[in-house]
């Protein structure tokens, strides 16, 4: 399992220098320049290239993405052309968010969605069967964003509770306070802001893993070691949820990693609907600016955390199904 | 003697798309304290549905099952709730199954799924189960029954597997116990060691058997009275010796003899012309006519009834073979 592990952490080498090269030349390829838009209509040619050659730009490109990975490799994205401060720093500020979306939406999506899934699943055929698949239907096919516009004119707008947008505290930060001092206030606070945009972000994903679980399960539910646990005379909630469901969530623990790895990249749309300062929203800003450092160092760090996604998706197959070994 | 199982008149139909299958057609069967019974016939026959519905495991819908009486242990288990029904599977009613690997869980220990049996049935703790365990996996002969019982099912061999579903089996001396095909997945040696072990174990528990198989040689080494199932009806019914003595119905003959032989000279293969009808298209009269040598009009448009013949075997056939050849009893 070590060995597994080292040599998959060998292989994000390769694939992490792709995708940097392609991230940069998607950037200095595409039109726009960002010293022209920093300074303005009226800045003079001299201007334009004395800052062109202050932050490198009047080198070939290959000699520039050279001195960008060459730095990066020790840890260091550069410093943002607009705000003038590390990329690091930026990143950093913003990751909390993102990874605190992210994960509610996921608790969210996991809590509803494989309960739904096994009620359907218990229930084949029959009218509840039918209504939950219907709700996951629309919940697949409503877009986040509308979604998310949706809860904020028909729930924020009614619920005085609910913010509208932005952040406050962090829930980790609420779950520190309760645990040291015993105040709910910053947890209850915190959890107000991210519910909106967690729900919008996670109802999509709770449709999907419902409809997954559903299916999975009824495909365990034939097969014959559920005979036998129904032969030995287990209680059927036994039989459903020890022998059938464990075996059935292997797909189930795919699409969760692959959607919470794009989550963290992702989340471009609901951060911006509900101004959620993540990293999705520093980009895409950053996009907007041609504020170059910061697209390249927030795609590589979108890059790595979705890569140890995967890994840990793939670790955790081991740990569910005996029958798969890593050497 | 006690009787164990009493079943009348069962009746199990598949609605399909393709149209109807009448899996098992008024089936009585009886099974008595100690006695092994074989349920004999091709694949398709019925014989895994009945047996499965004398512990009502088959899920309905999509079945619909009929039946007169179910009576099990002396109790009326025919209208038993699932609840009712569920305290009586694995403690007084097991159950094996023909393959051992998909029949065990692939992500829970063997030991652990033993452990259940008795967790569930004895009401003892995980620890105590797994004291039990080790017994009931050292009782079927597993070689390091401590360390197997932490083994996953595929980490075992076929024979091995075979031994973990007899000792759940076993675990809460069931007093009945059916096996469906339990050494069809095995190789020859290993069909014949947990053969022997499931007689010994029937034997040593006093539970009666209900074996279900299409292999003669099985039926021959530890049945005591025989059924055979023909598309869904059973075609006779007799004790083991009497049976391969003489066989009364052409179809027991036709599956006697189709067990390959080495003559003095050639390998012989004697096959029965034809194949088991459609379940969905049934021939008229007698099921078995079309692939009968010695059918007649009679046989075309008539279902003959199951006879009693010699007080103790039962024929479902208009001209019953005898050792004389045909005759017209």
């Amino acid at each position: 399992m070590f060995r597994y592990i080292i040599r998959r952490l060998i292989q994000m080498i390769p694939l992490l220098i792709g995708i940097s090269i392609l991230v940069f030349l998607l950037v200095h390829l595409s039109p726009g320049d960002p010293i022209r838009m920093l300074l303005g209509e009226e800045a003079t040619g001299e201007d334009v290239a004395r800052l062109n050659a202050v932050y490198g730009f009047d080198q070939p490109l290959p000699t520039q993405y050279f001195r960008w990975a060459t730095r990066a490799i020790k840890g260091d994205l550069g410093v943002s052309i607009r705000q003038t401060i590390p990329v690091n720093t930026l990143i950093f500020e913003r990751l909390g968010a993102t990874l605190e979306l992210a994960i509610v939406s996921v608790l969210i999506a996991i809590s509803l969605g494989i309960p739904i899934g096994i009620f359907a699943a218990t229930r084949r055929g029959s009218l509840w069967d039918y209504l939950s698949m219907i709700v996951s239907l629309i919940g697949v096919s409503m877009p986040g964003f509308w979604l998310g516009l949706m809860l904020l004119s028909y729930v924020a707008l009614k619920v005085d509770w609910l913010p509208m947008f932005g952040r406050d505290a962090s829930v980790l930060n609420g779950l520190w306070v309760l645990v040291t001092q015993f105040r709910a206030d910053v947890l209850l606070n915190a959890l107000r802001y991210v519910l909106l945009p967690a729900t919008a972000l996670g109802v999509s994903m709770m449709a999907i893993i419902a409809r997954l679980t559903r299916s999975s399960l009824l495909e365990v539910l034939g097969k014959d070691y559920i005979r036998t646990a129904q032969a030995k005379g287990l209680k059927h909630r036994v039989v459903v949820i020890k022998h059938g469901l464990r075996n059935a969530l292997l797909p189930v623990i795919t699409i969760v990693g692959i959607q919470f790895g794009s989550m963290l990249g992702g989340a471009v749309v609901t951060e911006t609907v509900f101004a959620w300062p993540g990293v999705g929203r520093l980009v895409v800003n950053a996009i907007s600016q041609r504020d170059f450092p910061i697209v390249q160092g927030g795609v590589l760090m979108m890059a790595i955390i979705f890569t140890f996604v995967n890994l840990l998706v793939d670790i955790s197959y081991a740990l569910v199904n005996p029958r798969i070994r890593y050497d | 003697m006690k009787q164990v199982l009493k079943l009348r008149n069962l009746k199990v139909i598949f609605p399909t798309n393709y149209g109807i299958i009448r899996a098992v057609e008024s089936v009585d069967l009886d099974i008595h304290e100690r006695e092994c019974v074989a349920l004999v016939g091709e694949s398709g026959c019925g014989k895994s549905v009945t047996s499965q519905s004398v512990m009502r495991l088959i899920d309905s819908p999509p079945a619909i099952t009929r039946v007169d009486t179910l009576e099990f242990d002396g109790r009326d288990i025919k209208d038993y709730t699932p609840k009712q029904m569920q305290e009586i599977r694995g403690k007084e009613m097991g159950m094996i199954f023909q393959d051992a690997l998909t029949s065990l869980n692939p992500v829970m220990t063997c030991g652990k799924q033993i452990d259940e049996m008795y967790i569930r049935h004895q009401g003892l703790s995980k620890e105590e189960a797994r004291e039990h365990t080790v017994k009931a996996l050292e009782l079927v002969g597993l070689p390091e029954p401590r360390k197997r019982a932490n083994s996953f099912p595929h980490e075992l061999s076929g024979g091995m597997r075979q031994r973990v579903l007899l000792a759940m089996a076993f675990a809460c001396l069931p007093k009945l116990l059916i096996a469906d095909e339990p050494t069809t997945a095995l190789d020859v040696t290993i069909q014949a060691q947990v053969l022997s072990m499931l007689r010994n174990m029937q034997r040593g528990c006093g539970t009666a058997l209900l074996l279900v198989t299409h292999d003669l040689s099985v039926v021959s080494a530890i049945a005591d009275t025989v059924y055979v199932m023909y598309a869904g009806k059973i075609v006779e019914k007799a004790p083991v010796r009497e049976l391969f003595a003489t066989p009364h119905h052409p179809y027991t003959v036709g599956l006697m003899s189709a067990v390959p032989r080495l003559s003095d000279t050639e390998r012989v293969f004697t096959q029965i012309p034809g194949t088991v009808p459609h379940p969905t298209q049934k021939p008229s009269g007698c099921y078995f006519h079309p692939r009968c040598q010695y059918a007649t009009a009679e046989c075309k448009k008539e279902m003959p009834p199951l006879k009693t013949i010699d007080s103790n075997r039962e024929v479902r056939c208009h001209h019953p073979l005898s050792i004389r050849g045909v005759s017209h009893a």
